[in-house]
């Protein structure tokens, strides 16, 4: 999915959907060097899904009697 | 000979003055140049002429003729700050039977903002300023363009990325429109009764979207508004570098109330008698701020809020401003 930022209103940046839709979003969760304008792609990382999955697991499996 | 002569010129003023008094009763007659002066004044020699042929018999002398004018003359100047929510909408209905319209609200307004001014009478928009391309000021414009039959439309010269813009954009080229640059020193010319003028912005570059922002001022006789879009105090410096008279009776509030807006020196220059800030009820920008609301509360205006009033609407006659608050009974 992508978004594009239509302006900034203080603490959050106000974002465009695909279907026009606007939502806000908090400016820490914008990438660096992001603009009003700027086109942010919002995807799934599988990699690090399945990497955080393992790790947890891993601890549940210690810990877990 | 000379008998036949005098009877000729005799039929021809009569049908001339038939032809006249029709034109001058039926107020549609497209060359007004100077038959509607003289028709008009009750002192005018061919009057008989016009009581025999179209005036009812015990009507007094001034009431056809002088209908018209009168009836312009008592249709006041209207201004329509539309409650869309943390956006912005101002509808302008002009003694001259004009409309203008200033930002259209958010996507999600369309059909509000569509209906609202089918209910006002409005087929036609004169001239429509999309101040600046956040969403939420035009957001609606699309369907605006769509749905009436549009006069000029002013936006600044700056791009934006948003298919929001884009359809904006799409929407004029569809309808074979073009785009006047909104650019301090453009006048908006709609109805001779008024005065509408661009006082920003006044540079070709900015960092923020929002200091580009068409700021109107609007004056009818001896009120003034004041429309500020999002300009932010970057504008307002400008504004008051170059001198101009930002001085008006009623302000709308810049950027729904934040705090990047309406600093105290803009403020004092303005010297508005009334404000109105439209803005959402709870919204999370925490606007209107209350640094702003302070300062109005110093300079001893009254406020007027959309989120609190709905839609909210200031008359003018050219002398007085009335509000009222009840608008949004009609929304």
């Amino acid at each position: 999915m992508k978004v594009v930022i239509d302006r900034f209103e203080g603490n959050y940046a106000v974002v465009e959907l695909e279907d026009k839709r606007v939502c806000s979003m908090p400016v820490e969760l914008l990438p660096k060097g992001a603009k009003e304008g700027s086109v942010i792609r919002i995807e799934l990382d599988t990699e690090e899904t399945d990497k955080r999955k393992e790790r947890i697991q891993k601890l549940m499996d210690k810990l877990w009697e | 000979m000379k008998r036949l002569w005098i009877v000729l010129l005799t039929f021809v003023l009569l049908v001339g003055f038939i032809g006249c008094s029709s034109g001058g009763t039926s107020n549609i007659a497209p060359d007004d140049s100077d038959g509607n002066v003289d028709l008009s004044s009750p002192m005018n020699p061919t009057m008989p002429e016009d009581k025999s042929s179209g005036i009812p018999e015990g009507s007094s002398d001034e009431m056809p003729a002088a209908m018209p004018e009168n009836e312009k003359n008592l249709m006041p100047l209207e201004v329509h700050f539309l409650d869309v929510e943390q956006a912005d909408c101002i509808l302008i209905k002009t003694p001259g039977q004009k409309a203008v319209l200033i930002d259209s609200g958010k996507n999600t307004h369309e059909d509000t903002v569509v209906s609202y001014i089918k209910s006002q009478g409005i087929d036609t928009i004169d001239a429509v300023v999309g101040t600046h391309p956040h969403e939420d000021h035009i957001g609606g414009l699309d369907a605006v363009i769509n749905s009436f039959n549009i006069g000029k439309i002013y936006m600044p010269k700056v791009s934006h990325t948003t298919k929001t813009f884009e359809d904006v954009l799409n929407a004029i080229d569809n309808k074979g429109l073009k785009v006047t640059t909104a650019f301090a020193g453009t006048n908006i010319e709609v109805d001779p009764d008024l005065k509408i003028e661009i006082l920003a912005p006044n540079s070709h570059t900015y960092d923020e979207i929002n200091n580009y922002s068409a700021v109107v001022k609007l004056t009818y006789k001896n009120t003034s508004f004041l429309f500020t879009g999002d300009a932010e105090s970057v504008s307002e410096q400008e504004m008051i570098s170059k001198g101009y008279d930002l001085k008006a009776d009623v302000l709308k509030v810049g950027h729904h109330g934040s705090a990047t807006s309406t600093t105290a020196q803009f403020l004092k220059k303005v010297s508005p008698d009334y404000v109105v800030i439209s803005v959402g009820k709870d919204n999370r920008y925490g606007h209107p701020d209350n640094l702003v609301l302070n300062r109005l509360k110093t300079f001893g205006v009254e406020i007027f809020r959309t989120d609190e009033y709905g839609t909210v609407i200031a008359t003018s006659d050219g002398e007085t401003i009335k509000f009222d608050k009840k608008g949004d009974e009609n929304i």
